[in-house]
């Protein structure tokens, strides 16, 4: 089929017009022989062109399904991606097409490059990756550092972690044992992302690069010993495997690439995509660099930036630029206001590197929602209190007015979702004042519900009954026998009301204690002989009430189980969960080999509240107003967005100097000659979270806080460049108060 | 100023429904659901952890060693004898255990894989292992469910191979020209009229039509093979050949209408399943009923403490531990 019977039967699937507009057509006239750089702008149909380029790669180009690779950032995304790919492919069967019938879609490789990878070395059973466990969570690759006790866990000194970001400046001690670990875990991820040349640290004669060569080399061992990877490291499993005979023979004809989300790639990734493409030299990216939101996790925002000059030193070769600016999606007053705060951001501007994709134009208002309102609004107030309250009834009198049809199109977008007073507390205790159902998956009462807490009390008290939290000879991390403390008093204040709980709690502490291990049996069993876990234990609470009940509703339920899955993690690092036993004069109690880290790293590791994995892929809930935070709104779109807390400054980050304290030992081949400042970083990096935040709005957009005189921030400058500073000069330009 | 008031020329939006294509597995998820719908809903849709991987011990080590031993025969390494089966048992329970799994008795388990293992290289290798064409061979297709749902069924074939039955010269119709999907599994032969049992045959009719989509025609026949009835009670160690050669295998010879109703089945299925997924959380999964539950999935289940699917359960709730 050439393009234009592909134009053809694609007009006839849509009332003979073709559904792409001229921008969007020139990316289908590229002819390949350099690699594709479409720039697409938030609402422009990113996606829709992604999904019919595909097609038209297969039916015109003539790539077979199998050569291709299709990435894109989410799991979810990747599944939504290939629903609309054969979707879009049975459009075409039933507008007529043949060829589109004799397809074979599932023989396309479509997945995050994570997942692509791990099936990959999977197929091709790469020998030091067969079975190997994947350390998937950030809380479980810390349990597997303390446990394998890595050297740099214990490195006192305060300037270490002052160097990278990890203490901070004015910190007169080095932090406590779990932030160090958090933050070994971010260093060592970082250096496998940037391909670090760790023999380069080693000889640095510098101290500090010394200790953390060390500590990363005995990671990697322990890596290797444990049979474990992490993801960055099954990414460099990946590259290993291409350069062995197998791999070079598996990808010898090279690949048909396409990235999606490319802005949000790191090196490593890069380095994949272009080893994939190498022979072929055909690589699609597609991204928004204005969109990119995940430097915290390494990304590079440059890949997508300076695509040319990866595309130069890779491939020695010019891609092709493909800008799509025609914004579908929000109102025009939106899309003005949107485009102005990105291109008018005196943060956005730098006279020598590029802070933004070159050439890219603004955006163009195309939806067809139309009204002559100002569809972008503030709520001002001297209180977050105050603006709380006026958030509230406004969405209540759009529920009454019926101007939504489901609470789930309006949206509360924020930095954290975490309903503290320092964060957006005021605003869902508003929403609930007001009897507006809403869904927060990080709903304080289901965070630190007194069920789960109670949950917490429940067990510890079967395995604890003596108190080895408090004992001084032990000493714990300062919050963990807090925590515990409070976690058993919400069990006892259960107590009076749930007698079959309590009876069983109180039924396994006297078997534990009547326990008798002997020299071939040192662990706790269960009547048969069973041994018992941790896990068997949390289970088995699950079963009584009130906990049953808890476990069939969504946010508690889906706590629950974040805590049964990092739980079983912690399980295959610690004694498989087994609980060994020993003999005190008080009676049979469970040993201290067991009790400590039990305490120390696992209940450690839960007592802050479990992860807030910023890519968690949720879902929307219907009949509620949803609050998200914007890294969870990425990708979608709602009627009604309010963006809570403008005030909000940017803030450096430990990435941020990451950065730059590993510039000089990184082997990746585009590393940028020159970066901006550390604050001109982390300044780029809140425009952009502000920049997705307002793009997510169709019809409305509502800008909702205190402390007006904070939100320069993420209000820019007026057209002419002009900071805007006052309520005035935002009313200038069509905001109106509420 | 109320802010109906500010929004002229406002319209309703509409409710987007969103069509989604989910992919199922033929043994995860059809399988699995039939089995217990209310396990199936909190371990693999929902995502709980199972300490299943315990169970799952044996028939992964028995899996992994065959799936070396067949692609080392394939560059050209001859078939193991009983100490390389050994030594391949002992790496593959190596990089079990140091990734995290605990099996219990590891060493008998270990060495009951092997026994087994090298009786069917033994015995079955020659005819079976230069056969072999492909290993986990992946089929996967679009389907429409009876209501015209969209769906992604997906199976991975252990062995794809030419005509082993007619090799070992089995009372079969065969050829020299046999296409043949093989599938391990690991234990006894369950009861031909039991839901397992049928649970299997359904897989291996489904993989028939898959393989015929995708290839344009169906295999000769599908092969159970139950490893574990390689063991002492079924093994002649004079002839070093099985007793009961109709423990061992089990062969499916698809049949259009066959096949057709256990697609339907698998569809109908699918549908269950979506109709689950669209109740409201606290509706989903409930337990089964109690008769069309089988004992043994749930004493191994860690909901069975409280689940209307295992009464017995209660009474175990309230013991200690």
């Amino acid at each position: 089929m050439n393009l234009d019977s592909f134009y053809n039967i694609l007009s006839k699937a849509h009332q003979n017009k073709l559904p792409l507009n001229s921008e969007q057509e020139e990316a289908f006239k590229h002819t390949y022989k350099t690699p594709l750089w479409i720039i697409a702008g938030p609402g422009t149909g990113k996606t829709h062109t992604l999904v019919w380029l595909v097609l038209k790669r297969i039916l015109v180009d003539g790539i077979d399904p199998e050569r291709i690779i299709l990435t894109t950032f989410t799991r979810k995304a990747a599944a939504e991606l290939e629903s609309r790919i054969i979707q879009s492919r049975q459009i075409l069967i039933d507008a007529g097409s043949q060829e589109a019938e004799a397809i074979d879609l599932t023989r396309l490789h479509i997945g995050t490059l994570h997942s692509l990878c791990s099936d990959i070395l999977q197929n091709q059973r790469y020998e030091p990756t067969l079975r190997i466990r994947i350390l998937e969570d950030e809380l479980v690759q810390q349990f597997f550092l303390r446990r394998s006790r890595n050297p740099l866990l214990n490195n006192g000194a305060v300037s270490f972690w002052q160097r990278f970001g990890i203490a901070k400046q004015n910190d007169n001690f080095a932090p406590i044992k779990s932030v160090r670990t958090e933050g070994a875990c971010k260093l060592f991820n970082r250096m496998t992302e940037n391909s670090v040349d760790v023999n380069a640290m080693m000889g640095s004669g510098d101290q500090d690069y010394i200790q953390l060569a060390e500590g990363y080399q005995k990671y990697q061992e322990d890596l290797r010993e444990k049979y474990r990877t992490d993801q960055a490291h099954l990414q460099r499993h990946f590259l290993d495997f291409l350069d062995t005979p197998e791999g070079e023979q598996w990808i010898a004809n090279g690949f048909t690439v396409l990235v999606d989300e490319y802005q949000d790639t790191n090196p490593i990734q890069e380095e994949i995509y272009f080893r994939l493409a190498k022979k072929t030299r055909d690589l699609t990216v597609v991204g928004d660099d204005d969109q990119s939101l995940y430097r915290f996790r390494g990304a590079t925002v440059e890949s997508l930036i300076d695509f040319d000059r990866a595309c130069k030193i890779y491939l020695n070769t010019t891609p092709k630029p493909v800008y799509l600016s025609e914004n579908r999606r929000s109102h025009p007053k939106i899309v003005d206001f949107v485009s102005r705060y990105i291109k008018k951001h005196p943060d956005m501007k730098d006279p020598v590197i590029r802070v933004r994709a070159p050439g890219k134009p603004e955006l163009k208002a195309a939806s067809n929602i139309t009204g002559n309102y100002p569809a972008v609004m503030a709520i001002a107030r001297s209180t977050h209190r105050d603006a709380a309250h006026k958030m509230a009834s406004t969405i209540q009198e759009m529920l009454q007015e019926k101007l939504v049809s489901d609470p789930s199109q309006i949206a509360l977008l924020t930095f954290s979702t975490r309903e503290s007073s320092q964060s957006i507390g005021a605003y869902t205790e508003a929403l609930e004042l007001a009897g507006i159902p809403y869904y927060n998956p990080r709903n304080r009462r289901a965070q630190r519900s007194e069920r789960f807490k109670a949950l917490i009390g429940a067990l510890t008290s079967i395995l604890d009954p003596d108190d080895f939290y408090l004992a001084p000879n032990y000493p714990l991390p300062r919050n963990v026998p807090q925590y515990v403390a409070s976690a058993r008093a919400e069990y006892l204040q259960l107590a009076p009301n749930y007698s079959e709980l309590v009876q069983y709690v109180n039924n396994s502490v006297q078997a534990l204690k009547q326990a008798s291990p002997d020299s071939k049996n040192k662990y706790l069993v269960r009547k048969g002989g069973r041994r018992v876990t941790l896990s068997g234990l949390l289970y088995k609470l699950l079963s009584f009430e009130p906990f049953a009940t808890d476990l069939g509703r969504q946010t508690e339920g889906e706590r629950f189980k974040v805590l049964n899955l990092i739980l079983a993690e912690y399980e295959s690092l610690y004694y498989s969960g087994e609980i060994l036993l020993s003999e005190t004069p008080n009676g049979t109690s469970v040993d201290n080999k067991i009790m400590y880290p039990f305490y120390a790293t696992f209940i450690e590791g839960i007592h802050d509240g479990l992860n807030d994995p910023e890519d968690d892929e949720v879902s929307i809930q219907e009949g509620m107003v949803n609050v998200m935070t914007i890294h969870q709104s990425k990708g979608l779109e709602f009627e009604v967005v309010f963006v809570l807390r403008p005030d909000k400054q940017p803030f450096l980050s430990d990435t941020h100097i990451m950065e730059d304290e590993f510039d000089a030992f990184s082997q990746r081949p585009t590393k940028p000659k020159l970066r901006r400042s550390q604050d001109m970083r982390a300044a780029e990096d809140g425009v952009r979270l502000f920049f997705v935040a307002y793009s997510r709005a169709k019809r409305l957009l509502v800008l909702t806080g205190s402390n007006f005189l904070k939100w320069q921030r993420a209000l820019g400058a007026d057209d002419q460049g002009r900071p805007i500073t006052s309520e005035s000069a935002l009313k200038d330009m069509g905001v109106h108060f509420l | 100023m109320s802010i109906s008031s500010l929004l002229t020329g406002w319209s309703l939006p509409e409710k987007k429904t969103e069509t989604k294509i989910r992919k199922y597995s033929t043994t995860g998820d059809i399988l699995s659901y039939k089995r217990c719908p209310r396990q199936y809903g909190f371990f693999s849709v929902r995502g709980f952890s199972s300490a299943t991987a315990t169970q799952r011990y044996f028939g992964t080590l028995v899996h992994d060693v065959l799936d070396r031993i067949n692609r080392n025969y394939k560059i050209g390494v001859p078939l193991p004898s009983e100490d390389d089966v050994n030594e391949l048992v002992s790496q593959a329970h190596d990089r079990l255990i140091r990734s995290g799994v605990r099996p219990y008795n590891a060493p008998q388990q270990q060495k009951h894989a092997a026994t087994l293992i090298y009786r069917f290289v033994k015995w079955a290798g020659p005819h079976f292992f230069p056969n072999v064409k492909e290993t986990e061979y992946r089929l996967e297709r679009v389907l429409k469910t009876h209501t015209n749902r969209d769906y992604i069924l997906d199976g991975v074939v252990d062995v794809l191979s030419g005509a082993v039955s007619h090799s070992l010269g089995l009372p079969l119709k065969t050829s020299a020209q046999d296409i043949e999907i093989w599938d391990y599994k690991s234990g006894d032969r369950p009861d031909q009229n039991s839901p397992e049992m049928q649970a299997y045959i359904y897989q291996m009719r489904v993989y028939a039509e898959l393989f015929r989509q995708q290839t344009g025609k169906y295999p000769a026949r599908c092969s159970l093979v139950f490893i574990g009835e390689l063991d002492n009670k079924n093994w002649n160690d004079e002839n070093k050949a099985p007793k009961d050669l109709s423990k061992v295998f089990n062969f499916v010879e698809p049949v259009a209408k066959e096949v057709e109703t256990a697609l339907k089945d698998f569809s109908e299925t699918v549908e269950l399943i979506e109709k689950e997924r669209s109740k409201r959380y606290s509706e989903q999964w409930k337990a089964p009923d109690a008769k069309k539950t089988d004992r043994k999935t749930c004493e191994a289940c860690e909901l069975r403490f409280n689940c209307n699917g295992f009464p017995e359960g209660n009474k175990l709730r309230a013991e200690a531990l």
